[in-house]
This record gives C-alpha cells, structure tokens and sequence, in this order.
C-alpha cells in the first residue's frame, strides 16, 4: 500500500503486522510512513511540498521528475538526513527525530548513492568496507564480520580478488555492488536507492536493476526508487510518483501510469523518452 | 575527384607505447550523422579525440591507419592547427563543467569568434547574439551578460553547441552530448543537434552510450568494444537487426517501458586494456563463444551490402533464434 496526499493506491498485496528478517527476527511492517512532508531550506520555500508515502516490505516504489523537482531532497527526508518542517517521517513507528545517532534503528533505511565511486572510502577494500559497517553496526568479532562481510559480497555477486580490491581498482557497477552489499551489512528494512544506476553502462545497469530486484522479493526489503529514467522505474517498481517541483502531480500503479499518464507533466516527460 | 568529408582507414590509437584503439574504419559524408556506441573504455572518446586533433593533450597519437577530413591528412600531430573549429568541432563530455566560472557567457563566445575570425561581418558582439538564437536561447542579449552558474545545465549545453558552432565547422562531434541532462532537455538538445546539422549542412558525429539517443539521431552507428568496432551499419538496421553477440546483448540488457520480464545482463565487465584477450576481445562475455573465438582477433565481414560485424559465427548464429533479441 502506498499513501500520496489525500489518495489511496490500491493494495496488491496486503501488509502483514510483522516480517521476518533473514536471521528470523520479526521487523514491523510498513517501516517507513512519510505523513505530509514539507521541507524548506532555511527561509526558502518549499521544496518538497506535503508528500506522505508508506513503504511496505518487499514493495517498490518510485519517484520520478527532473532535476530540482525535490527527488534527492525527498530522500534525504526518508534515511533522516533531513528534519521536515512540517509532517513527519517514522521508521517501524517511531519518528525520525527521536532516533538517537547511536540507536539501532538508525540503520532501519539504507541509502545507495549515485556516485558509487565517491560514495566508497578510497582507502578501504571492498571487504574492509562492508566488514567494517557490519563490525561497527552489530559489536561483531573482527573474524566474524569479515566472515559475514564475504558473504554478503558473494550474495551481490563480488568474489575473489575483487574483494580485496579498493575502489579505484573496481569498475562502476563493482563499486555500486559493493554499495549495496553495505547497505546490506545492517539489514535494512527499506533501501533508498538515489539513481543507482545512471553513472553504469546499460550492461551494467542491467545486473545492479536484477540485483535489487532480487533483494527485494527475497529479503523482503522495500525499495525507494529515485530515478529520472522512466525505463528503469518501469522495470523495477510497482507503484510511481511524479514530482514537479516538489510537489506529486501524479501517482499509482507503475505500469497503468507510465502507460495511461494523466498529468501533462507526466506526459511531457514520457514524450521525452527517445 | 570528391572525397568523403571524414575518412578513417584501419586508424590504430596509441598512448604511452600502447595501442588502445585499433581498425578503425569509418567514413561520415556531408550532412550525415554518424553515432558511435559502446560502454565505458571501448574508445568512443579516443576515436573523437582523434577526429578532433585532441588527442597530443593526452599524450596520444595516431598509431596507423590514415585518417583525412576534405581530402586533407590530419593524422599527423598538429595537423589540425587551422581546422578546429573552422572544419571539426567538438562538444566534449562534462562540458557542462567546461565553461569558464568566472567568465559571461558573452566573452565566452567572442573569444572564440575572434579566434576564429568567424564573426560574419557582423562583429563579435552581434555575431554571438546570433550565434544564441541558432541554438535556440532567446533573450540573448540578457544570456550574453550572465555567467555559466545563472544558466540551468540544458542552457549550458546550448552555449556549448554555439561555442562549437562559431567557426561554422564542416563536422560537429558530440561526445556524450546529453548524459548529464534530464530527460525533456535531452530531448531537445538531440533535436537541436539535428536541425543544425540540417541548417548549417554539417556532417555529425554522436558519441553516447543510450542506444535511444543514437536511433533518434543518427544515419548509421558504430558499435565499439575494448577498443575495436564490432558492428557497424545504418541505424535502423543494426538496432533492429543487430549481428553482433555484443549489440544483441546491449539490447537486451536495456529495459524499455512496457516489456516485462528479466533483464539479460551482460555478464562480467570488459577486460582492461592490459588484459585483453588474443582472440575475440567481447568472448570472456559472450554466450556464444567457442575456443576458436580465442585464436585470433575476428576480421570483420559484411553480411549485406551494408551491415559489417566482426564475429566469426556471425552466419553461424543467423541461423538460431533470435528470441534474445528485443
């Protein structure tokens, strides 16, 4: 189910109360509820202008628009980057702001970054990258985290002497994987993915789209899709928003609004498309 | 006797004693446009740099091969002294980071037309005036006074096709014209590029790794891979009837609006260039290869008066179901 505004989007699959997480324990469903967000920077206005969405386990949701339409600020409201000015954001319940720097919680959202160069340590290897958020996240023994570190590499498909290699050293769609298995490394219950694949080649893109799609039907894990590459939000989510500056203009099923767009912006967009 | 404007004949590239592009073959007449495809590191950038005479900044070179733009070598270092801008231009990529910050969009463009000597009889001032309504900005006068972060990227990649559009060059390179840029401004910037080439009668070459773009835009394309073209031929053509195991897999892996179903990745990554293998250099990735692809480097052979691919199964695989094919 995903809330827009005042509307509804028609429930395909139910969230259950509760689901259980890849060690067996239970996590809430519907772990992230954005309720009317507003943001300002400073005194300036609105830039992200009363959007509520509810991300439930296993589902995926996109957001679309142009350049300086809110996407990034949008998700840095989702991961708690970013305080609303108004409405609120909570994670298994609780809001943002009551989420300490050190609680648990914290790694309930995830985030995969545009850049998967930058978006990496330098001087770290892949392995030491993921062992060292897993180490940190969990109180784990060094031995352990880069046990589980190596298997959560494998599982994106990194193996071998690329996980002892550091960033400059791996290609762009090694860098994202090694980006996701990161995010991976706390168990999130939502990933917020902000144009993960718009710096890769298409063959590339292509193994990093499967990848979240596969983490998605079998972890369980709900999926915020920012992308400006409407091929890409058709391929990988179910349900779609369309901002325009900031505010959704359009919303619903994937297929039925990439398909039927109603909204002239929508339309513009999907026009642009060559 | 009428030469072809660009002709590259088994052109090799080489940077620091190593030869990173090789055989390439390549001709763009007038008023054609040319796109050129392929992932990161196969050489699209190379192969412009070049066609450009960009390539000593690098410290490369032309290796072999003779490359002639109307008639006249410009495989040599130096040789395109008095042609950039005049007879090739080039729109580089990241050009959105390449105007000056702390210059106005005006003194950009004089600059250049004085260089070139290339203001018309209009004078410099009038002739950038002019220069910002063929591509499209109106208002120019208030454009010419602003500097390059009052500009959205769209308006910046336009003062960037007028800077290349100065010295009224024969051919106009893009590189990667649009990646930067969202997706209604793409649109229009590949429309932009179209019509001058139609107004100003230029030939072009579009470098992208959006196959979208290339079909949008192009006359024929030339798909590249570690360095070598694999296929090459119209672009309607090789798009809907592509030979070659690596463009049929950049199809595939390309989700298009509407088609459900898995994605086929390429599997793997291209080889570096130290690493490239003796044979077929796409066979470590492809789902056809045998060992035989591994024994040497395939020629490339025609398959229709028009269409060249360079795989040594290509007739082989003509025969198997093309089902992977989108």
């Amino acid at each position: 189910m995903m809330e827009l505004g005042q509307h509804h989007v028609p429930d395909a699959n139910p969230a259950r109360d509760e689901i259980r997480d890849v060690k067996g324990g239970l996590r809430p469903a519907n772990a992230l509820i954005a309720s009317e967000v507003t943001f300002a920077y400073g005194s300036g206005p609105s830039v992200v202008k009363n959007i509520s969405l509810t991300v439930p386990p296993g589902a995926a949701i996109g957001i679309v628009g142009e350049s300086g339409s809110g996407k990034t600020t949008l998700a840095s409201l989702l991961i708690g980057m970013l305080k609303p000015t108004t409405g609120t954001v909570t994670v298994q319940g609780r809001p943002w702001d009551t989420v300490g720097r050190r609680d648990p919680l914290r790694r309930a959202v995830q985030m995969v970054f545009q850049n998967p160069y930058t978006a990496l340590n330098p001087r770290l290897t892949a392995l030491d990258t993921v062992a060292e958020v897993y180490q940190h996240a969990r109180g784990a023994k060094k031995a352990e985290s880069f046990e589980r570190a190596r298997d959560l590499l494998n599982r994106v498909g990194l193996n071998g002497v690329a996980l002892d290699k550091r960033p400059g050293d791996l290609s762009g769609g090694q860098c994202q994987r090694v980006g996701i298995a990161r995010a991976l490394a706390v168990e999130p219950s939502v990933i917020v993915a902000d144009e993960p694949t718009s710096a890769l080649d298409v063959s590339v893109q292509a193994q990093i789209l499967n990848l979240l799609s596969d983490l998605r039907r079998e972890q369980g894990i709900g999926l915020v899709l920012i992308s400006h590459d409407l091929n890409v939000v058709s391929y990988l989510t179910d349900t779609a928003i369309v901002l325009e500056r900031g505010q959704v203009v359009e919303q619903g099923d994937t297929t039925t609004l990439l398909q039927s767009p109603t909204h002239p912006y929508t339309q513009r967009l999907i026009a642009s498309i060559l | 006797m009428t030469h072809p404007l660009l002709q590259a004949s088994n052109v090799a590239i080489e940077i620091d004693g190593r030869e990173l592009v090789s055989g390439i073959n390549l001709t763009v007449e007038k008023g054609q446009a040319l796109g050129i495809v392929g992932e990161t590191g196969s050489g699209k950038s190379l192969t412009c740099r070049a066609f450009s005479g960009s390539l000593a900044s690098i410290g490369g070179h032309v290796s072999r091969g003779t490359l002639t733009l109307a008639g006249k070598d410009i495989a040599k270092p130096g040789a395109h002294a008095n042609l950039y801008g005049r007879s090739v231009s080039l729109v580089p990529q990241n050009s959105l980071s390449a105007l000056n910050p702390l210059m106005r969009i005006g003194s950009h463009l004089t600059e250049t037309i004085k260089a070139l000597d290339a203001d018309l009889g209009l004078g410099p001032k009038k002739r950038a005036a002019q220069l910002l309504e063929r591509v499209g900005l109106h208002d120019p006068e208030r454009i010419l006074r602003q500097y390059p972060h009052q500009l959205s990227g769209g308006m910046r990649q336009r003062i960037m096709i007028a800077l290349a559009i100065a010295g009224r060059p024969e051919l106009l390179i893009a590189d990667e014209p649009t990646t930067a840029l969202d997706v209604s401004v793409q649109k229009e910037i590949i429309e932009l590029l179209v019509r001058l080439t139609h107004e100003e009668n230029m030939a072009m070459i579009l470098v992208s790794h959006d196959l979208g773009v290339v079909s949008a835009a192009t006359h024929s394309v030339a798909v590249m891979y570690s360095g070598m073209i694999v296929e090459h031929g119209p672009t309607d053509t090789v798009l809907q009837n592509p030979r070659h195991p690596y463009t049929k897999a950049l199809l595939s892996a390309r989700p298009v609006m509407g088609h459900t179903g898995r994605l086929v990745g390429i599997p793997g990554a291209p080889a570096s260039p130290d690493a490239w293998p003796k044979g077929c250099r796409f066979a470590p990735r492809c789902r056809y290869a045998q060992s035989a692809c591994n024994d040497a480097v395939p020629v490339p052979v025609s398959i229709n008066e028009e269409q060249l691919v360079a795989c040594r199964r290509v007739h082989e695989l003509a025969t198997l179901n093309g089902a992977e094919v989108r």
